[in-house]
Parts: C-alpha cells; structure tokens; sequence
C-alpha cells in the first residue's frame, strides 16, 4: 500500500485486502480510493505505525535543513516561554502576544528547532515582504515566495494566505511546519483550506487577538492547534515598549478646500434628509448604500459624501504643517502614514522622501526600509500597508496624517514605533483637520484602552 | 474576469440568473460603443487619465456596475500599457531620495536655515542623467499602474464585448459554485474529448451516470468536496464553463452558495445566449477518422456506424472511443483507433485499455507504431493492425466476433 499526497488530499493506492485503514480515511466512490484530508496525515501516520502496516510513504515531500539563525537576539522570557509551551503540545498549537512584543521571533525560534521545510502565511503582502526580509537576514538561505506576483518555492518560503488558498492543493506536502502569523485570519470559510490542505505534522498560530466576532476561532484546535501561550498587552508595555508623547495638531483647512467640503456635505446631507436617513442608525447606512445604486438621486448623494469624506482626510493644510514637523526634527527617523495612496504618492514628490504602498514591489521595498533604518532615508511615507507588525525599529517619530476609526489599525500604528531601544524617546503626532468628520474619528480613538493608558502615563 | 462585486443577479424561488444584457438592444450597443471611443480617445495617455474619464462617464448612472463590467473585460483583453521614462523609474527615485536625503528637509517654503526646494533636486538629477527636470518629475513614479501609458488599443465591437460581458457575469456566478451537474446526450466524440481534457486540466473530479442511449449525467466537484462543501472550485467550473459551450447537446445546473448559506440553482443549456471564446478544436478531428468513416458507410454489412459514442468511465479518467457500433439483433460495440505516435500517450492508451476491460471494444493499432500484440495481452476486446488507411472489412470481422449483449 501507498500513502500519496494528492490535490491537497491523501489518497491509499494499491491497496491490499488486508492492509489497515487509519480512521480519518474515507471511501472515495468517484475514483475507487480510501482518501483522507491532508490536515490528517499526522494522525494517520501515527495510525498506520502503530497498526505495523506494510506501507510505502511517498506523501511529504519536504526536507530536512541544517539552518544556523544568524543575528537572533537573545530571546526575552515571553518568547522561550511561547516555544516551551508549543513544544510541550508536539510542535502544534497557537501563541498569543500583543503587537510589538515580538511575535516574529517566537516565529524564527520555531523554524530554529523544528529544521523542516517551513512556509510563512501572513495576511497581506506586506506582511509575507516582512517575513521574507526576516528569513533572509536571520538564516542566509534563499527564501521563496508566492504570492504578490512572485511563485518561487524554497525550503523556506513566505506566501499570503490568498496565495497558500490558491496552492496549498499543490504544494500542501512541501512544508515540514507551517507557521500562521495573524493567525486569526485562518478559520475563514475559504483560507480554513490552508491548513486543510497541507500535510505539515508542526504547526504554529501567531496572534495579537485570536478571538473572531463569528466564533469561528474555535476551529483553530482542529486547524492548527490549542492556545499553548498567552500574555496581554499591559503584562508587557512597561518592559518592552517605549515611552512615548502624542502631540495632536488640530489644522484649518484653506478657504476652498472648506468650501468644497460644505457643498459636499450639504449635498449629501439634503439627499438623507429627505429620504429621513441618520447614517448613525442601525440601517440608516445600509439603506443609504441600497439608495445609491437605484437612483441617480442616490447615486449623487453618495459621491458628494465620498467627496466630503477625501477633502477632510488628505488636506493640502496638512502638507503645510508635515513641513513644519519635518522641520522641526531634522535628524529624527519620521514615518508617515497616510489613508490612500494617492496622497502618498503626493507627499512623495513634494518632499522628495521614499513611500511605500502595496504597489511597491518587494525587492524595492526591502532596500527602502534597510536604507530607512541604516539612515540612508530619514523620512518614509506609507499608506494602511504596513499595519500589521512590520519591523521598523529606527523610527521615533510618527506622523498620523489621517486614519479610519478602526481600534485594532491604531494601536499597530502606536506598536511600530513603540518597540522599545536604549535611550529611545517617541513621539507621536496626529494632524486632523478641525470641525470634520476627523475630529470624531480621532475622538473614537482615544477611547482604546492601551492608547489612553500609555497617553496619560 | 469579473470580480465577484461587479455580478450582478436576479433570483426566482429556488433559482438565480445573472442579470444578462441584451446585446441586440440600442441602449447597450449604445454604452459599449461610448466606452470603446473612450479607450479608444486615450490611446497614449496615461491609465490614472482614462479611469477618471470611465468614471466621469460614469457620473450619476445607476448602471455603473455594467459600465465597470464592461470596462474591466476591456481593460483585460484589449489593451496594452508600457512605461514611458527615458531613465527607469526605480533608478531615478533612488537618485532623487539620495539628493533630497542630503539636503533633508526639502521645503516648499525655503528659510534661512532649510533654504533647498524640491526643485534644486529635481534639476540636478535631470543634469546627471541628461534629461529635462518635467521627465524626472513624471519619470520617477512612470512605473506606476495609474501613470502607465495606453500604447495599443485593440477595439472589440460592441457586439464582441457584450457577448464577452454575459459570459463573464455565468463565469462570476460560479465562483460560489460547490458543485454542478452536467447533461449531455449524443455528442460526437471528438466533443466529448474536448469536454474531459478540460474537466482534466481544470482538475476536478467527475462522476457519471448513464448511457449512450439515455445520456450522461456528469456530476463535477473537487477533491475536497467529499468532506465538506467547499467553493474552493468554484473559480476552476468558471474556466470550465466556455469549454461546455463548445458541446452540443447539454444542460447544465450549478448549485450557488449565497452569502448567507442558503443554495440556488443556476442553470444552463445549448439553448442559451452565451457565446465561448475558447477555441473549438473539434473541427480539427484526425483525417485517419474521417477517411474511415466515408469508406465504412459503403462497406456491406448490417451494422450501423454512429460518430455519437460512449463515455467509459474509468473513475480517475474516461475513456471516450472514436466510433459506436449498432447491428439490428441489438449487439453494440466501440471502436478505438491508436493512430497516434508519442510514446506516453500509447503507454497511457494501453493502461486504460486493460482498466475498460470491455470485451465488446475492438482497438485498430497502426502498424507504425512500437507496439506488438503482447502488449494487448491483458485487453480482451479484438486487435488488428493497420497500414496506410483502416479497412473497413477488417473492422467488420471483428464485429461478427462480438457476442449478443445478454440483456437483449
């Protein structure tokens, strides 16, 4: 009897009378064969050595490495711990640890120990950029990548989950350990199939917030692993995070951009008023979406208020006082964020200072930020890309020019800047415009607890 | 392809359709037409400069997701964009930020103390590369989608484009697809091949039911699918469906997973609208069959020749021969023409050969080929050799060898 790896499944070819059936395998009437999930191969590996079956085992096709980590610092205790308790679970298992508090390199510690073929899933391009910089730096292999338009597969290799969706059917018995980071992102209807599909035995979850508003983080026993690890944000801030100060600039927005902004949002606002529409309501916003694509009417309405909602997000009044901030820290490492891509690219060529969006592409962007933090570049400017956990330890100061309301984006900006160094001192601006739709996005903000706690220590 | 947000539906009880357009009807041939003079207005302009028009022309319609359709499938299939800087766009930004990173911060409002404006770098990368300061400040972001410029637009009729759109908006339907259910009656077989290469390299799995006389009942899904329902196929029927198309007589019903989880169904059949921009490679069928073919029908004998054959299922494969057989005391038989050299497909003919295990299948082996008798040893249905061109006598006599079918 065989055991084989096929289309993210596992299939018993040439099989004898006798020959034992490990339980997750079923009948598969459409081919004639036993065939069971990959995600089972462990279990029925274990099976099938048990029962002394006479079998030949051609399903995983990943290696062993002799891979010496260059340049891992010393792990603090959080982290030994993490890799101690997902050791204890057999190499399986999720670790849970606030942004900023090094994830990652719980991450590197696995790859470290486990010596196997390793594919890295993140959620968004960037993020695979950041692993693939990391796993380059610490082991001094060749690292692949698929997604974000490169598919070149290596023993170790990073890819977005839209991409480990897309393949894992293929190269789902490429990989020894296979390492979720965010990995909230996993239980999802369609990237669940990334953990289904592979046969990796070593698993590991990597998350800041494992729960899922639809419950279905439950699901990540059965995909990856139990929580074998986990510390919050204020059992750690003090050790491992900087102090830093927030400076709000409040900005006036100049005489047209205010008066494109009020025609703006009188014209929407006539548009709710006569449909009797409170976009604060329950239904109000969806009704008012549903308006927009029956009628011209509605369809008006809801350009004006794009409109109103771009001229209070990217004024030109805030490009005046980025200078005055760029110019009053002259020999700081500034990062910049900004909501769209077009300001981005504005800002760019104003000040002639390197940006980096989701169009960068990947060997571009590594040299960008290698150069950011040599201080080759003192300034950089990015969009919501680098939300997730990018590395950018160099950085003090930071400029949020405008941003979405959403908690979980605002406390990953604060992490990136918040990683802690010797004698290190961060500040935080955040610019808004005054009397628009801003103010209360920044006002929703503040009410998160990490971000009001560290503001009034 | 159409992203999942540009589709468009419409349900009636257990039912869901695309909301086709009519692309007979003025007001579509209407849209299409202004949306091709628009791509067709900004040939050699930037990308960023023809999506604002697209969306000025799109304005206040309420039909702005047909618009994008239409658009996205134009974008897709008819254009090509290149960038256009003297210098590559990376080399000159790193030029410029190493510059400005001197003289850091660069202003717009200069003082005693920051006194260099944009400009006084932009000048003196355009000297060191001998270009004008206007190429630097459009070079330096020229790699980007919005600044790439239309250089060849090739303009469908507004015919082809809406026709292209209807098949897109089935094609997007199936995304969220978890499993359909093919009919197809009396094909020849040559479709039929067709119809299981693409079943085979869209790499889904098949299950079928039936038989010559009643038809096929061909039901599609995944690996996968026997575990859980999974839309995981769903993109891979949407590259099948143009392939369908290309059959004759069929229907198709797709099982729709909506958002909320409740299932419709989508269904299709030879009568429909659509049109397959897959290439039909059925009028290519092999001379050696046609030839056959004509002789046979002058052969003497009482057996009836159709082109519409079986469909031998071998589970992980089909087997499909190249000619059906009929004699009127009921006995039937199939007729597979090795004619074909490459030497894996011959190990792959022979393979399936002794899986079929069909007595009533008789092989026609050209002598041409590296082959001999003992490799039929295993396949229990009559083998002849051929030279040049099959005979239809030899044909016959192997047909009075097949046995009445016991069920008749």
């Amino acid at each position: 009897m065989r055991l084989t790896f096929e289309e993210g499944t596992l299939l018993l070819r040439d099989f004898g009378d006798g020959d034992p059936i490990p339980p997750p395998f079923v009948w598969d009437p459409r081919v004639d064969l036993h065939r069971a999930q990959a995600l089972f191969y462990r279990d029925s590996l274990e099976f099938l050595r048990q029962s002394e079956a006479d079998f030949k085992n051609t399903a995983p096709r990943y290696n062993r490495l002799k891979l010496v980590p260059q340049a891992l610092p010393d792990p603090h205790p959080h982290q030994s711990e993490s890799i101690e308790g997902w050791n204890q679970h057999g190499n399986r298992g999720v670790v849970v640890l606030p942004t900023g508090s090094g994830k990652s390199q719980v991450g590197l510690m696995a790859i470290a120990r486990i010596q196997r073929s390793t594919l890295v899933v993140a959620p968004t391009i960037d993020l695979m950029n950041q692993w693939y910089d990391l796993l380059c730096a610490t082991f001094e292999v060749e690292v692949g990548l698929l997604g974000g338009g490169y598919h070149e597969l290596q023993d170790l290799t990073a890819a977005t989950y839209d991409s480990a969706y897309m393949h894992m059917e293929r190269y789902g018995n490429r990989f020894g350990l296979v390492i979720y980071d965010e990995v909230h992102h996993l239980p999802g209807e369609m990237y669940s199939h990334a953990a289904e599909m592979c046969l990796a035995p070593y698993r590991l979850g990597l998350t800041a917030t494992p729960e899922r508003a639809d419950g279905r983080h439950l699901l990540l026993d059965r995909l990856v692993g139990p929580v074998v690890y986990e510390k919050g944000i204020r059992e750690l801030s003090g050790d491992y995070l900087a102090d830093y100060r927030v400076e709000r600039r409040q900005v006036q927005m100049v005489a047209e951009e205010r008066a494109a902004y009020e025609t703006a949002r009188s014209e929407y606002q006539a548009f709710l008023e006569s449909k009797n529409l409170r976009l604060g309501s329950i239904n109000g916003w969806q009704q008012f979406v549903m308006l927009s694509s029956h009628t011209s009417e509605g369809r008006r309405a809801m350009l004006a208020y794009r409109q109103h909602r771009k001229i209070a997000l990217g004024t030109a009044s805030k490009i005046r006082v980025l200078e005055e901030i760029l110019k009053a820290h002259p020999r700081d490492r500034v990062l910049v964020f900004t909501n769209d891509n077009e300001t981005v690219y504005h800002i760019s060529k104003t000040f002639l200072v390197p940006a980096i969006t989701h169009q960068t592409r990947t060997k571009e962007r590594k040299a960008t930020l290698e150069r950011f933090n040599r201080g080759d570049y003192l300034t950089l400017i990015t969009s919501k890309v680098l939300n997730e956990g990018v590395n950018i330890p160099e950085a003090n100061v930071a400029v949020v020019l405008s941003g979405s309301a959403t908690i979980r984006e605002h406390v990953q900006r604060l992490g990136r800047i918040l990683r802690k160094r010797e004698g290190k001192e961060a500040t935080l601006y955040e610019v808004i415009s005054k009397d628009t739709v801003e103010d209360s996005i920044s006002r929703r903000r503040r009410q998160h607890e990490a971000y009001t706690e560290v503001e009034e220590a | 392809m159409l992203t999942s947000d540009l589709l468009l539906t419409r349900s009636r009880g257990p039912y869901i359709e695309p909301r086709y357009v009519d692309a007979a009807s003025p007001q579509y041939i209407t849209l299409a037409q202004s949306l091709i003079d628009i791509f067709a207005d900004h040939e050699g302009k930037k990308r960023g400069e023809l999506k604002y028009a697209l969306d000025r022309h799109e304005a206040d319609r309420t039909d702005y997701r047909v618009q994008r359709g239409l658009a996205k499938l134009t974008f897709d299939d008819h254009c090509e964009f290149h960038i256009a800087s003297p210098v590559p766009p990376e080399e000159l930004r790193q030029a410029v930020f190493a510059l400005s990173r001197e003289n850091h911060p660069v202003v717009r409002e200069p003082d005693v103390i920051y006194p260099v404006m944009r400009e006084h770098v932009l000048e003196q990368v355009a000297l060191e590369h001998a270009i004008s300061l206007e190429e630097v400040d459009d070079g330096m972001y020229a790699d980007l989608p919005e600044n790439h410029i239309l250089s060849t637009f090739d303009a469908p009729t507004p015919r082809q484009l809406l026709d292209r759109y209807n098949l897109a908006l089935a094609q997007a339907m199936l995304y969220r697809c978890d499993s359909m259910r093919l009919s197809v009656h009396r094909n020849l077989p040559v479709r039929y091949k067709q119809l299981f290469k693409f079943i085979k390299f869209y790499r889904l799995i098949h299950t079928i039911e039936g038989d010559i006389d009643a038809g096929y009942e061909i039901q599609l899904d995944g690996p996968m699918s026997m575990f859980r329902q999974t839309q995981k196929y769903g993109l891979q029927m949407s590259v099948f469906l143009p392939a369908l198309l290309l059959c004759t007589r069929w229907k198709m019903s797709a099982q729709i997973v909506r958002k909320d989880g409740r299932k419709q169904e989508f269904v299709l059949d030879d009568k429909c609208d659509l049109v397959s921009h897959y290439k039909d490679q059925t009028l290519y069928d092999s001379l050696l069959e046609e030839t056959f073919a004509k002789r046979f029908e002058k052969a003497k004998t009482e057996w009836d020749m159709e082109r519409e054959t079986e469909i031998v299922n071998l589970k992980e494969t089909v087997m499909i021969p190249d000619f059906a057989f009929r004699h009127p005391d009921g006995r039937t038989a199939l007729l597979e023409i090795m004619g074909y050299w490459r030497p894996e497909y011959l190990r792959r003919k022979l393979e399936k050969l002794r899986k079929a295990q069909r007595k009533d299948l008789i092989v026609a082996v050209s002598g041409n080929l590296n082959v001999d008798e003992e490799d039929f040893e295993a396949v229990p249905g009559g083998v002849f050799f051929f030279k040049e061109r099959i005979q239809p006598k030899d044909v016959v006599a192997e047909l009075e060898k097949i046995e009445p079918n016991p069920d008749s």
